[in-house]
């Protein structure tokens, strides 16, 4: 039995990996914005292709294209800023029924360009198993936990004490107050645009090679996300990373009791209730001052 | 310049008089969820279409007759399938439809085709309850769930390989599987049970449940797709347990997405060996190759019997343009077709027959069942 | 002359607030505008720092044409702004809000010595350097913000009603600061609704009503004056 609780905490941290990167763009756009990107999803789905383009017609190096795929990500979340939010910028429902119009367009774009089958990406670290006690897991498998971490890990170091970042955070507490203090918001606006468009396009680049890369592959990943998010505290950027983990793990656990057409379920029930008792989320902090 | 013209001008109803077309109607996906397996239907369909019109036609009452494939794009969508259907009964006035791969989708075609008196003859979908509706315009040419189910359990009792334990599409057809398996097998030799919904690829809590439990076997009821993520999923954990597939994982296709390290040993039904030493299963395979450069599909050759069946039933009932005589040729007719012998029971359904084949250490498949037609690696 | 308005009209989408507005703010001046509610004190001030909409007209610092220039080099030029509404981050710490104050400096030598200046006139600001902004108190809060506006060492200083929500203590404290500014050489523009205590720092004041100024003197003699007293310190 501890092997497969074993089992499963790995398998729930890997998507759980997933869903974080997935919720801290979604949650540092929301910040500095104040729009819920629900195209989040696609754009996720979309870095899956760009990547598995770069790596069967262009490079044949994975990392290469991971990279190359998060800054084409980050130009379309620039584009998509530029274009879409900002002319709206002030108009909260026009934004989220332009983000919802977003997923059409960019799925059926995807499509159009690439088919409706899944395509498959044969990276090598999908090949190489890594025994783990009795357990056997892909490389790939722990590189998406490893490399979520790190990323994790240095976003927080760069939000905490670069100016940059601090300069984010700033801007989502008090956009006028940001202007005052002469920190140019706009540019903040799509730096953080394409940074978070950037982290879904590693979600969607790290899962590819170990899931297949179709057009749907974003729809899971944006849910349980939106779900790590208001778990973790609407807008609190550790509260998205410890929200994405705890629903990843626990409907990996579920299963070990509950049958599995039930782990979609797990994950909302576990939100509710834990809303019910702390509706502002587990990190959802109310500082005096704050409106 | 304008004798030339006046010259090929009067060649043109001279054409028209010689060969008439007959619109048959297709309903399939080429988009949405099922465009993939839609892609093999329409293969089966066009290389029919083409050798019936490069034969310059069939022939009925002294005349030839082109076929003209009217396909309409039904994306897994009930409501695109209805419309489709009555579009092709009232104004593309096709005499027979053929195709679909969705069974809800048939299932809300079939009474269209009903209330039109234009058979619908199906070639893919699998829902046992189609041809349980008394629906004398409803026909279907491949086995139908119950039907394989049927064919497997035998198999599977007959080896031995219980308790089965079975990940399964959370859907008709993976519900319906696991069902008809229990009731043949009883309940006893049923081990775990998981399901997942249209898009999961991650089963690895599957894996660790199918571990921790005593099965023999797994048997995956789902498409390529999902199929080729599990056994990848199984085999990389460590899982060495008997795999048991669908239809869609007996192919070179299939192969292509994994590798024989990991199928090796793996059984699945199947409708249709490509390879199989079968004089008719080989001349198919050929030409389907020659025309698409890959390995014939089972849904390929079904959808060619399909085809090759309605232009029989209307040469046999002399008329293309009456479905209700359409029908009754279809009730009555006897076809050999690439699949095998086709014959209709009274509730459209046909029985062709099922085979199991294996994934041998090379990457080749050989045939386990009928024991008629067992076959060693490369046959399958 | 350190700032000047000339005929300034102002507003918000397809509703002009202010009209043909004059006034200027001297070198080490410290000017107040008082008016009632929605009198459009602070658009004034917003309109100034590009904050607003619709503006036209001019305004110019040390003769410098502002209306082309973004808030950031408005600020960069010499002006520091503190809105009406609080404008601490409150989820940063005291330091980090003082450091964004200094936001576009770019040397960081250059950035630790202004916020060693502010802190020696704002010493609790040293000592409480790693707390959240978001829990002091309203008049700390307000201490911040003029100490953050000080980082960029601007000339003029634009307040909007500084004392707002304040206890009187505080508000004593805020007025303090000003002469404090003053003192060092700022300029300073506020707008207040606690016109004895602004004007009694204040060397010139600007009457405003409807958008429009309705009277500039010298502050003291605005507050002998009988309708100021009438209209704005609740004397009849
Ligand atoms: N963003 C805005 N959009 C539209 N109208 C606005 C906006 N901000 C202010 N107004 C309007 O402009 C007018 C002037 O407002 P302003 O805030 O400048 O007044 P004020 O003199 O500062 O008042 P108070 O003493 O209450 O702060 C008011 O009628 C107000 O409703
Ligand atoms: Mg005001």
């Amino acid at each position: 039995m501890p092997a497969a609780v074993l089992e499963q905490t790995i398998n729930g941290l890997m998507s759980g990996s997933v869903y974080v990167l997935v919720a801290l763009g979604m949650v540092l756009i929301y910040g500095v914005m104040h729009v819920l990107n629900f195209a989040h999803g696609v754009l996720f789905m979309l870095g899956g292709y760009v990547c598995h383009f770069f790596f069967t017609r262009v490079t044949g190096s994975y990392a290469l294209s991971v990279l190359l795929s998060m800054g084409v990500l980050a130009l379309v979340g620039i584009a998509l800023e530029r274009g879409v939010f900002r002319p709206l910028h002030g108009n909260l429902r026009n934004q989220v029924i332009a983000s919802l119009g977003l997923i059409l367009v960019i799925e059926n774009l995807v499509v159009a360009v690439w088919g409706p089958n899944a395509l498959q990406m044969k990276v090598p670290a999908t090949e190489q198993l890594v025994p783990l006690g009795a357990l056997r897991f892909p490389l790939q498998h722990l590189l998406v936990i490893l490399v979520t971490f790190a990323v994790v890990a240095a976003l927080f170091l760069f939000l905490k004490f670069s100016k940059p970042g601090t300069a984010i955070r700033a801007a989502s507490q008090d956009r006028l107050a940001a202007m005052v203090v002469g920190i140019p918001v706009e540019r903040i606006d799509w730096t953080t645009f394409a940074l978070g468009t950037a982290l879904a396009a590693l979600g969607g680049a790290l899962i590819g090679p170990l899931f297949l890369v179709f057009p749907l592959m974003g729809d899971a990943p944006m849910v349980k996300g939106l779900a790590g998010i208001l778990l973790g505290g609407m807008g609190s950027v550790p509260g998205a990373v410890i929200g994405g983990l705890l629903i990843g793990v626990v409907e990996s656990l579920s299963t070990l009791v509950l049958p599995t057409d039930y782990r979609d379920s797990v994950a909302f029930v576990v939100m509710v209730l834990i809303l019910l008792a702390r509706p502002q989320g587990i990190f959802g902090v109310r500082v005096r001052g704050e409106d | 310049m304008l004798r030339v013209l006046a010259a090929l001008l009067s060649l043109l109803p001279a054409f028209a008089l010689a060969q008439e077309k007959v619109t048959v109607g297709i309903v399939t996906s080429l988009s949405g969820p099922m465009a993939a397996p839609g892609k093999f239907q329409m293969n089966g369909f066009r290389l029919a279409e083409e050798e019936i019109n490069s034969a310059g036609g069939f022939a009925l009452g002294g005349r030839k007759y082109l076929v003209d494939l009217k396909a309409y794009d039904t994306r897994a969508n009930p409501a695109e399938g209805a419309s489709a259907m009555q579009r092709l009964a009232t104004v593309d006035k096709a005499p027979v439809v053929l195709g679909e791969l969705h069974s809800g989708v048939a299932a809300a075609e079939a009474p269209i085709a009903r209330d039109y008196g234009v058979p619908l003859v199906l070639t893919i979908p699998t829902g046992p309850g189609l041809t349980e509706q008394g629906n004398p315009f409803l026909f279907r040419v491949n086995a139908n769930n119950d039907q394989l189910t049927q064919a497997l359990a035998d198999f599977v009792a007959r080896q031995g390989w219980t308790p089965l334990a079975f990940i399964a599409w959370n859907n008709d057809a993976g519900r319906g599987g696991v069902n008809g398996m229990k009731k043949l097998l009883g309940e006893s030799k049923i081990g775990y049970i998981g399901y997942f919904n249209v898009g999961e690829v991650d089963f690895a809590s599957h894996v660790s449940n199918i571990r921790a439990g005593s099965a023999r076997a797994v048997m995956l009821l789902m498409d390529e797709e999902p199929g080729s993520l599990a056994i990848r999923q199984i085999r990389d954990a460590g899982l060495k347990t008997q795999l048991i597939g669908t239809l869609a994982m007996g192919s070179d296709r299939f192969l292509k997405r994994l590798d024989a390290d990991r199928l090796e040993g793996m059984v699945q039904y199947n409708a249709f060996p490509p390879n199989a030493a079968v004089p008719r299963i080989r001349a198919f395979s050929d030409r389907y190759r020659k025309k698409y450069g890959e390995e014939a599909h089972g849904f390929a050759a079904q959808s060619y019997d399909g085809l090759m069946l309605a232009v029989a039933a209307m040469q046999r009932a002399g008329t293309v343009t009456d479905g209700r005589k359409i029908r009754d040729a279809l009730a009555a007719i006897e076809h050999d077709g690439v699949i095998g012998r086709i014959r209709f029971d009274s509730k459209g359904q046909a029985h062709p027959p099922v085979y199991v084949t294996q994934w041998c250490a090379n990457g080749s498949r050989r045939i386990l069942f009928p024991e008629s037609l067992k076959a060693d690696c490369g046959a399958g | 002359m350190m700032l000047e308005i000339r005929g300034l009209n102002a507003g918000y989408a397809g509703r002009p607030i202010l009209g043909n507005v004059s006034m200027r703010v001297d070198a080490g001046e410290v000017v107040t505008v008082i008016g009632h509610n929605g009198a459009g004190k602070s658009t004034l001030l917003k309109s100034v720092f590009n904050l607003v909409p619709w503006r036209e007209g001019a305004i110019e610092l040390e003769g410098r044409d502002l209306l082309p220039l973004s808030p950031d080099r408005i600020l960069a030029a010499g002006i520091a702004y503190i809105p009406q509404n609080r404008s601490v981050f409150p989820r940063l710490t005291i330091d980090e809000n003082l450091r964004m104050g200094g936001y576009l400096l770019s040397s960081a030598k250059r950035l630790a010595e202004r916020i060693d200046a502010v802190r020696q006139l704002f010493p609790m600001l040293a000592q409480r350097a790693t707390q959240l902004a978001g829990t002091l108190s309203g008049g700390e809060q307000r201490m911040l913000e003029l100490a953050r506006a000080l980082l960029m060492d601007p000339k003029l200083l634009m307040l909007d009603e500084p004392s707002i929500g304040l206890a009187p203590k505080m508000v004593d404290a805020v007025f303090n600061a000003v002469r404090l500014l003053r003192d060092q050489g700022k300029a300073v523009l506020m707008v207040e609704q606690n016109v004895n205590k602004a004007l009694a720092c204040s060397d010139r004041g600007y009457v405003m009503e409807l958008g429009e100024i309705l009277l500039e003197d010298q502050a003291q003699r605005l507050i002998g004056d009988r309708r100021v007293a009438q209209l704005y310190m609740g004397r009849r």
